[in-house]
Parts: structure tokens; C-alpha cells; sequence
């Protein structure tokens, strides 16, 4: 009966958001106080309904009723406790429920914490919420109902996905979802504001810390997620492009453009048209992202959904959460456009250059996510667009927009002249590149592209640091009073920002100097990469819960520690009989050793693959740094929170770092005999698609038809077949399909030159919209002021009353 | 809620649900607020409205959704449970191989196999299962009459490869292929016609048409058989057993030929010394210390078994 009672319990949830969309709603209009002041409570009713339907099936979860559809097709008696709590949203129908309650949570939080908003405001925000949820309600409702039965009940389950069994599975959906969703509330006060026909200085001051927390949780589920995918998917990549992972990229691209437009509007009034456009489109990219990945359209790790109808539904809501704004957006735009121009060379006009280059990259992803679907949906064949696209398109956009990075904060706000900017930055260019260079010669490295990430990284950090000094010289006073001056805000960007640094050393260097073996290993045979000397002890066999693993016992000798063993397992969960890649990784400050076990090769030898990776833990680091960043901005300016960072930052350093010579015993053998071939092996299977597994390349794949495609690899490079003939013949039995890096050709034009286009686009309509804002007038400059002196002034006055 | 005192309590506690969410709707509504009430004249109509309109639409809501969704039965399959919990496969889809050489007991001849629900034929039994098929006259009368039913053309060419007429099933496959270009049973069906008009041999276009139809659907019955049957007669053993494995999962309980697959991919993987199976416990199981975490809660009763190792028994069939 409880399941039942949650349905019901949704049903009345659904009744609740009809109501709270629209008499708020109405109740704005009319100007009606009371029906306004309902919107709050009612709110707070549908997420009490939403919560207790979710706690009727997290108790039809825990106590293994697989009479439920939803239980019994993914969870299981044997499933650990929490796996079975977590098992909730590992469905479609569940992550759903979470999605929508999630959405519940945050109307009800802005009920609570926004009963200083003005009460329109307030009561539109709100109504468009409940709206939204109306919308997801019912999809739920009719469906993807949750609560389903089955008749008569099956005795077991299913188990959940062994992939999502995992910590960082049990976090990063709720944390990527509260991000997501969270941009609902952007969407809202964009929409309000599209309604109310005004933007005034409360609206940005209420809209900007929602914006914040949204962006806080997506990043920290953006980056669990990677470092989920790192240590479980067994290969050691951060990052693989995957349909998925674009889903979440792109909300977060045009969220961190939002992030800033909402600083220009809060700070000077500016960009208000764009920040609104900003917020739409961001939901809007939210919800795709949903779709995406809900729908099923997509086949890849994370899509284990699969129903056209589903599709239908969620696109006729996306089509109508973005098709009204959007209309309301042309018809009304145009009186909201703020009367304050910039400069050419302002702070204003280089975030505007900064979003552009964020929307652009999302262009991009999203042009490359969706081709494939496109161009399938129209019968021309299947193409893959893999990283090798990702990365020659990304890379691009992504360079000028770490420039900018740097050289926004020491700009001046309103206009700049470049004499002096000139003179602010000089200094900085020159550290950063000693720096770089400095790290470029400590490490012996001569790439371009890693010298060019070093060189931004250091850039990046220096003008954040250089800002913060300068900023305190500006400040009268002793040493703790010039700390404690600036704002919060402006500390949490400076974290951000140096997170960005962090994480680009860690992107450029693991791209630059990661090394790997793939091995043949017999107990007693060794293995030696970058310094450390690994023995293998054999394979025993481990029983877990509810799966059977083999585990390897791997000795490393070499790092600064004493020896000591490392286990890598492979996993065959007993109900699923799906099997898991277990990787041992052995972490450090500047390095990770990453160990991952094969198939068997009989006699006790198995393939390992042993990886070094350089400073890869820096871009976890990195969105660490950011994430903190935004939770300083958000804490507002207290005085606790400058130690806390402290502590947080010391602990991250603190990991430890280390090298030693090696000893050897008998050395294992390369699977292939010759380490050319390895290498070029890994180099062309990177640029290949595993056939049968779902979007994972040939390097990485671990199932047994990819490593019987790289031993025919290997042997026809042995018979002295060059790359582009194995491709050939790998294309002529597999299609096009194997490519990660599509063929040019007509149908294809538009994957390989769209990109260009767009970015021609996106500076043309810059370029064109400074030069029409520095015609609206922009105020005289104030002699030679600092960017420091500037922000230590109040606020602008004009963005309080215009 | 069958038992109509649990129907009761359902609805009992309904009706207090209904009681809170209007609570939470009225009490902003009829809160009594300072003497200049500028709703006033508004409030009390909106709560009649929303009292009687609340809790209809709730329980009519929900109502309708049961009705709507009433519960599946539970003979539709878990997916992924276990080798009894399988997608219905239609007949069309599954029918016979083409005896190649080098298998040894795998060439499951003239056996179309039942669907989940459906009566098994008994093993030999051909009469009984064709009774209920359409005759060859039928499919080509079909296929005549509507010559873009690719069903139609995979149900003939399929018919052609049971009366072993090569040429003839390529032809009708070729179109099924065509008109079907997605469905994964009408590749496999392809590539066997095609194997069988070159004298049973796999090699080429036929494996390179079994593994397009792998990639469209990973559990195609009649794919999975040739991979196997293809990498046994080249002396990939262990895959010939991981096919042949996935393959029984895949086939419904009491097909007539389990045996004969599940004595092949036993033959298979002990030719191929497979995965999990041999290394475990003959290397250094002794020398290491045994980690064996106890089960979180023991079920009353196993019916998913531990795949055990696979030098001796059988995966788990059934």
C-alpha cells in the first residue's frame, strides 16, 4: 500500500503545482496581495508530496518489494544498503522522481529565504516554477510512473547497473541534478522579469546567489563525474567526450557565461538582454541535456533508457519551456535593455567577449552531440563524433578564453585605456612566462600545446594573486583589515579562477606527459614505468556481496613510501553477470599510478595495464578550488571562512609526492613484443570506436571483442601495414562508424566547417554590438584609476534605480 | 489493496493527504490579515473553488492513472535477471544454422525456436511447430502482393534456408535487409543464407554481416550462434564460448537445443582455458591472504547462482 500512497501522494503534488503556477501568476497580474502570498506555502506543500512520494519508493527500495516494477528491475536482495537507497535514481522513472524533487526543493527554498523579494517578483518566480514542475509532474505521471506493479511479484531483482554501484555514482547524480535544476530558478527570474516588464537592482541582486548555487553543484557533479569515469571506467581517462558528459558540459558553459553577465548586471546594469537570453538558454541546455540522455536518442554508458514515447514528451516540454520565454523574450526585450553603454576596452566588454567564447564552445559540443542523432535520424548513416573532433574544435575557443581570464579582472569597469592596461599587465606576462618556462625546463618538456597551458595556467594565477595585492595595497589599514576589506564575492572569484589554473596544469600535463604499458604478467614478473617497479603476485579469487571479483596483488617498489600491494580487480556481478573494471590507483600530489587488470591469458598470466599520469589529480583539484570559490562567494563576507580555505587548500597539498631508482626480476612482457608497435597501437585506437561497447574507444575498452580487435591490430602493424591501411580495413567491415574522427565529406561539411562558421558569427556580432554600445555613451574615465581602487567603491549607483 | 480493509485504510489515509495539501493551499488564503484586505472580495471565492476542485482532481487523477496502468504482469521479463528472464524471441527471428565445419555438436538443424510463452516443441518435433506456420505457397503469395513487407521477405528467406534453397533465401534476406534495415534478425538471417550458398563458410561478408547485426542488437539469437560457430572453426575457442554463453541467456527455458549449445560452450571454453575460471585459485590463492567480505544478507533463496568457475559446470541456464 505505501507505493500506492506515494502515487498518490504525486498525484496530489501535481494538483498542488497546478495551482501553485497559476494563481501566483494571475495573482500578479490582478496585483491581488493575497493570492501572491499563497505562492510560498503552496510550494512548500508540493515538495512535502514530491518528498513523501520519493520516501515511499526509497522504503519499496530498502525493503526489497520488487512487486514494484521500478525495484525489481534494479535492485536486489544481496545489493549493499545504501547501493539499494541509491539504486532510487539509478532508473529513468527514479532519476526523474529526483529530478522533480529536486525542483520541488528549490521553489520551496526560494519560498523560504526570499520573503524579502518583492512580493510580484517573488509570486512570478514561483508561479513559473510550479509551472515547470506541472510540467515534469505529469511526464512523470503518465509515463514514467514510478510506483508501478508487477503481478505476481518476482522473488528476485535485477540489480542495479554495476557501473552505479559506486560512490561517486551514489553523489554525482544528485549534485550534477541540483545543478541542473537549479538553473530552473534563473530561468524563473528571467522569465518574471520578462513579464513583469522590468529589471530592477533586486532582481539581479536575488537572481545572482541561485545562479551561484546552481553553478557550485553542477561543477562538483561535473567533476565527481569525471573522477567517477577515471577510476571506474579502467582506463584512466578524465574526459571522453561521451554524449553524456556533453549533456552536463553545456549547461555548465553557458551557466558559468550566466554567472558573470549576472556580475555586469548586478555591478553596472549592463547586458541585461543578454544575461535574460542567458538564462533561458541555459535552462533550456539543461533540459536538452535531460532529454539527451533520458530519452534514450543516445546510446552510450549512461543511457539506459529506452522509449521513443518518453522522447516525445520531454521534447514537447522542452518546446514549451523555451518556445514561451523565448516569444515573451522577442516580444519584450526590448524595453528591458539598460541604458548603460561601455568602452571597446572595458571589464564589461571582455566578459562579453569571455561569454561569447563559452556560448561558442557550447555550439560546438552541441553541434558535435547532436550530428550523429541528425544525421541518423535522416538516413545518412551512422557516424561517430569522437574526442579527436572535441578537442580540435574545443581547443580553439578555449586558449583566447583563458586569456581573457587573466586580463578581465585587471580591467577597468565602464572604459579602459590600453596605455594603461598595458602598464597594469606588463609585469604579469613576464612572471607567467617565467614561470612557464621555469616548469617547462624542470620537467623537460617541449610540446607546444603544454607549453601554451602552462604559460595561461601561469597567467591565469599570477593576475589572480596580483589582483588580490593590489587590491590590498589599495585598502588603508593593517594587515588583517585589508584582508578582511574586499567583499566575499570578489575572494571567491579569485578561488575560482585559481581552480581554473590548477586544472588546466593538470589537463595539459596528463595530456603532454602520461605514459603506459599494457603488459602480459605472470606472477613473479615485473614491470617498471616512471621510476616504480611493479611484481605481480597472481590472481586470487575475492567474493563480494553480490559479485565475484578477481583480484591481482600488485607489489610496488619505488615510490617515496615502502613497498606495498596494489589490488585491481575484475568484477562479474552475479545477477547481472556484467563484468567491472576495478582499477588500483596508487595517488599523489604531482602523479598517479594507475593499475587496471585484463582478461586472463591462461597459466596464471594476465594482461595489465599499468598508467602514469602525471598531475591529473590537479584537475580535480582545480574544480575543487572553483567550487570552494563559489561557496566563499556565496557565504558572503565573513570573517570564518578565510581559515577554512586555508585548512582545505593544505589538506589538498598535503597528498604527498615521490620518486626512487628501480630493482628488477624478470621483466614482463609487452603484449606487443615491440613497444613501437604498442605505442602506435594506443595512438591510432584512440582514434577508433569499440564496435559493440557503448561510445568507448579501442584504447580503453576492456571488453573482449575490443582486445581481440587490438591483437588483429597488432598483428597486421607487425606485417608492416601502414595505419591508414588498418583503418581502411577496419572501415570496410565496420562502416564509417569506427571513426572518431568522421571522414570529410558532403555530409559532413556542416560538422567539420559549422564550427567556423559559428565562431565568424560569434565575433561578428561582438564586434557589432561594442561598437553600438560605445554609441549609447559611456562615462568619462576617471583619470588613471585602478581596477582596485574602482572595486573598493560602492556599487554603482545607477543599477540601484534605473 | 485487494483486501478491501486495506482498500479502506488506503483511502482513508488519502483523504488525510488531501486534508494537508488543502491546509497548505487555504491557510495563506484564509488567514485573517490586517482590516485593509484589498482581496477580499476574491479570497473566498478562490477557496470554495480550490476546496472542491483540490481533492476531485486528486482522486479523479488517480483514478484514471490506475486504470490507465494497471499492473504488468510479471511474466515480462526482468531484464538482465537471468537466463529465464529473456525478451520474448519471435519465431521469425530465430531459425535454423548452417551446418558448418569444426563444430562439433552446435548445428542446431531445423529448429525454429518457441517463444517464451508458447509451447516448446519437443526436440524433433517439427510437425508441431510448422503446423501454425504459414506454408511457403502463403510467404511467396505474400511477398507477391505486398513486395515492400520486409517481414514478409524475412519470413520467406527464412523458409528458404530451412529447405536449404542458398540462392533463393539471399535473394528474399537481400530485400528483408533492405526494407528492414534495423532489424538485427533479418542481418543474421542474411549472413547465414549467404554462408550456406558458400558452402557453409563464414569468412568475409557473412561475419562482417553477423557483426553488423550484433551491433543493432547485442542478444540477436541467430548472430550470437554464428559468432560462436565462427570462432570455433578458427580456433578462438574462448570467444566461441563467451558467444555461445550470451547465447543461452538469450534463448527462452526449453528450447529443444539448449543441451546441445550448452555441451558446445562448455566444449568451447574448455578448449579456451576461459576467463575467471582457471587462474582463480590455482595461482597463489594460498599464498595470498583471502579477502572474503561475508554477504550483506543472505537470501532465503538463491535463484541467480554465482557464476561458478567454468572449467566444470554450465553458466547458469536456467
Amino acid at each position: 500500500m505505501i507505493p500506492e500512497l506515494g502515487h498518490f501522494a504525486l498525484v496530489l503534488a501535481l494538483v498542488l503545482a497546478v495551482v501553485q503556477g497559476l494563481v501566483p501568476l494571475a495573482g500578479a497580474a490582478r496585483r491581488d496581495e493575497i493570492w501572491m502570498g499563497m505562492a510560498p506555502r503552496v510550494a512548500v506543500g508540493q515538495f512535502a508530496f514530491v518528498a513523501l512520494a520519493f520516501g515511499a519508493l526509497a522504503y519499496a527500495f530498502l525493503v526489497n518489494d520488487f512487486s514494484v516494477e521500478n525495484v525489481a528491475h534494479n535492485s536486489y536482495t544481496r545489493l549493499p544498503t545504501l547501493y539499494r537507497f541509491t539504486a532510487l535514481w539509478g532508473s529513468h522513472e527514479g532519476s526523474l522522481l529526483l529530478w522533480t524533487l529536486l525542483l520541488a526543493g528549490w521553489t520551496a527554498a526560494v519560498g523560504l529565504v526570499g520573503r524579502q523579494l518583492p512580493r510580484d517578483l517573488l509570486a512570478r518566480v514561483i508561479g513559473v516554477l510550479g509551472l515547470v514542475s506541472t510540467g515534469f509532474l505529469l511526464f512523470l505521471l503518465t509515463t514514467s510512473s514510478p510506483f508501478r506493479r508487477l503481478s505476481p511479484a518476482p522473488t528476485e531483482g535485477a540489480d542495479l547497473h554495476p557501473l552505479l554501484q559506486d560512490f561517486g555514482m551514489v553523489v554525482h547524480p544528485p549534485m550534477l541534478y541540483l545543478g541542473y535544476v537549479g538553473f530552473s530558478v534563473a530561468f524563473a527570474f528571467a522569465v518574471a522579469a520578462l513579464i513583469a516588464g522590468r529589471i530592477d537592482a533586486p532582481w539581479a541582486r536575488w537572481a545572482r546567489p541561485w545562479t551561484t548555487a546552481a553553478w557550485v553543484f553542477l561543477t562538483a557533479g561535473l567533476a565527481l563525474g569525471s573522477w567517477w569515469a577515471y577510476y571506474e571506467l579502467g582506463w584512466g581517462g578524465w574526459w571522453f567526450w561521451d554524449p553524456t558528459e556533453n549533456a552536463a558540459l553545456m549547461p555548465w558553459l553557458s551557466g558559468t557565461a550566466l554567472v558573470h553577465s549576472l556580475a555586469v548586471v548586478h555591478r553596472r546594469g549592463a547586458l541585461r538582454v543578454w544575461t535574460l537570453l542567458l538564462s533561458i538558454t541555459t535552462f533550456a541546455l539543461s533540459l536538452l541535456g535531460t532529454f539527451l540522455v533520458r530519452s534514450g536518442v543516445l546510446s552510450s554508458v549512461h543511457a539506459f533508457a529506452i522509449d521513443p514515447a518518453r522522447g516525445v514528451f520531454i521534447l514537447t516540454l522542452l518546446t514549451l519551456v523555451v518556445g514561451g520565454p523565448l516569444l515573451l523574450f522577442a516580444l519584450r526585450a526590448h524595453r528591458l535593455a539598460g541604458a548603460r553603454g561601455f568602452a571597446p576596452l572595458s571589464r564589461e566588454s571582455l566578459l562579453l567577449a569571455g561569454n561569447v567564447l563559452l556560448l561558442t564552445a557550447t555550439a560546438f559540443v552541441l553541434l558535435g552531440t547532436v550530428y550523429p542523432l541528425v544525421l541518423d535520424a535522416l538516413g545518412f548513416g551512422k557516424v561517430s563524433v569522437g574526442p579527436p573532433y572535441f578537442e580540435a574544435v574545443f581547443v580553439p575557443v578555449a586558449l583566447p578564453f583563458l586569456l581573457l581570464l587573466g586580463l578581465g579582472p585587471l580591467t577597468l569597469w565602464g572604459e579602459d585605456r590600453p596605455g594603461a592596461l598595458g602598464r597594469r599587465v606588463r609585469g604579469a606576462v613576464f612572471l607567467s612566462a617565467a614561470i612557464a618556462l621555469g616548469a617547462g625546463l624542470a620537467l623537460h618538456l617541449w610540446r607546444p600545446l603544454v607549453g601554451v597551458g602552462l604559460l595561461l595556467a601561469a597567467w591565469i594565477a599570477v593576475t589572480a594573486l596580483g589582483n588580490v595585492v593590489a587590491r590590498w595595497r589599495a585598502t588603508p589599514g593593517g594587515a588583517f583589515g585589508r584582508a578582511a576589506a574586499p567583499p566575499a564575492g570578489f575572494y571567491g572569484m579569485t578561488l575560482a579562477h585559481l581552480g581554473v589554473a590548477v586544472a588546466v596544469v593538470g589537463v595539459s600535463l596528463v595530456g603532454g606527459l602520461a605514459s603506459e604499458r599494457h603488459v602480459r604478467m605472470a606472477p613473479g614478473d615485473t614491470v617498471s614505468l616512471g621510476g616504480y617497479t611493479l611484481l605481480f603476485y597472481g590472481v586470487a579469487r575475492v567474493d563480494g556481496p553480490n559479485y565475484v571479483a578477481a583480484q591481482a596483488a600488485v607489489e610496488v617498489t619505488g615510490g617515496a613510501r615502502e613497498t606495498y600491494l596494489l589490488r585491481p580487480e575484475k568484477r562479474v556481478y552475479s545477477a547481472s553477470e556484467m563484468t567491472m573494471t576495478e582499477a588500483a590507483i596508487d595517488s599523489h600530489l604531482t602523479h598517479d599510478l594507475y593499475v587496471s587488470l585484463g582478461q586472463s591469458l591462461g597459466n596464471g598470466a594476465w594482461s595489465v595495464s599499468v598508467y602514469l599520469k602525471p598531475f591529473v589529480s590537479w584537475i580535480w583539484g582545480g574544480a575543487l578550488l572553483a567550487v570552494l570559490g563559489g561557496l566563499v562567494a556565496l557565504a558572503g563576507r565573513s570573517a570564518g571562512v578565510r581559515p577554512v580555505m586555508g585548512v582545505l587548500l593544505v589538506a589538498w597539498l598535503a597528498v604527498g609526492a615521490s620518486f626512487a631508482p628501480d630493482a628488477g626480476a624478470r621483466e614482463a612482457e609487452p603484449l606487443a613484443d615491440d613497444p613501437v608497435i604498442e605505442a602506435r597501437l594506443v595512438r591510432l585506437a584512440q582514434e577508433l570506436r569499440c564496435v559493440v561497447c557503448q561510445n568507448e574507444s579501442l584504447a580503453g575498452s576492456r571488453a573482449d571483442l575490443a582486445e581481440d580487435l587490438r591483437r588483429e591490430i597488432r598483428d597486421l602493424m607487425r606485417a608492416g601495414h601502414p595505419d591508414e591501411e588498418i583503418v581502411e580495413f577496419l572501415v570496410q567491415r565496420y562502416g564509417e562508424f569506427v571513426l572518431y574522427r568522421p571522414r570529410v565529406r558532403p555530409e559532413t561539411w556542416l560538422l567539420w566547417f559549422g564550427p567556423a562558421v559559428i565562431a565568424a558569427a560569434a565575433i561578428t556580432g561582438l564586434l557589432a554590438y561594442l561598437r553600438r554600445a560605445r554609441a549609447t555613451g559611456v562615462p568619462p574615465a576617471e583619470g588613471e584609476t585602478s581596477p582596485a581602487q574602482q572595486e573598493s567603491l560602492p556599487l554603482d549607483p545607477e543599477s540601484h534605480h534605473s | 489493496m485487494t483486501m478491501p480493509r486495506e482498500t479502506i485504510l488506503f483511502w482513508v489515509l488519502a483523504a488525510a493527504l488531501v486534508a494537508v495539501g488543502l491546509a497548505f493551499i487555504l491557510a495563506p488564503l484564509l488567514r485573517r490579515r490586517d482590516a485593509e484586505d484589498t482581496g477580499g472580495k476574491a479570497r473566498r471565492p478562490l477557496a470554495l473553488l480550490l476546496t472542491a476542485l483540490v481533492p476531485a482532481a486528486a482522486i479523479g487523477l488517480y483514478v484514471f492513472l490506475s486504470r490507465m496502468e494497471p499492473p504488468r504482469p510479471a511474466a515480462e521479463p526482468v531484464p538482465g535477471a537471468s537466463a529465464e528472464a529473456t525478451p520474448a524471441v519471435s519465431p521469425s527471428e530465430a531459425t535454423v544454422a548452417a551446418p558448418l565445419p569444426g563444430a562439433p555438436t552446435a548445428t542446431l538443424e531445423g529448429a525454429p525456436v518457441a517463444p517464451a510463452e508458447g509451447t516448446p516443441a519437443a526436440p524433433g518435433g517439427e510437425g508441431a511447430a510448422q503446423a501454425a506456420e504459414p506454408t511457403l505457397t502463403q510467404l511467396e503469395a505474400r511477398v507477391q502482393e505486398r513486395p515492400d513487407d520486409g517481414e514478409g521477405w524475412l519470413l520467406l528467406g527464412q523458409r528458404y534456408v530451412q529447405l536449404e534453397r542458398a540462392g533463393e533465401a539471399v535473394e528474399a534476406l537481400k530485400r528483408a535487409t533492405e526494407l528492414l534495415p534495423e532489424k538485427a534478425g533479418a542481418w543474421s538471417a542474411y549472413a547465414e543464407a549467404m554462408a550456406m550458398e558458400r558452402g557453409t563458410d563464414l569468412d568475409g561478408e557473412p561475419m562482417a554481416t553477423v557483426y553488423k547485426a550484433l551491433e543493432l542488437d547485442v542478444k540477436d539469437p541467430k548472430a550470437l550462434e554464428l559468432a560462436g560457430l565462427y570462432h570455433f572453426s578458427k580456433g578462438n575457442y574462448k570467444q566461441a564460448g563467451f558467444y555461445w554463453t550470451r547465447l543461452l541467456r538469450v534463448l527462452p527455458e526449453g528450447t529443444p537445443f539448449a543441451e546441445e549449445i550448452e555441451s558446445a560452450a562448455r566444449e568451447a571454453r574448455r578448449r579456451g582455458e576461459s576467463g575467471l575460471g582457471v587462474t582463480l585459485g590455482e595461482t597463489l590463492e594460498d599464498a595470498l591472504p583471502r579477502q572474503s567480505p561475508t554477504p550483506a544478507e543472505a537470501p532465503a533463496q538463491t535463484p541467480l547462482p554465482l557464476p561458478t568457475p567454468a572449467t566444470e559446470s554450465p553458466p547458469p541456464a536456467s
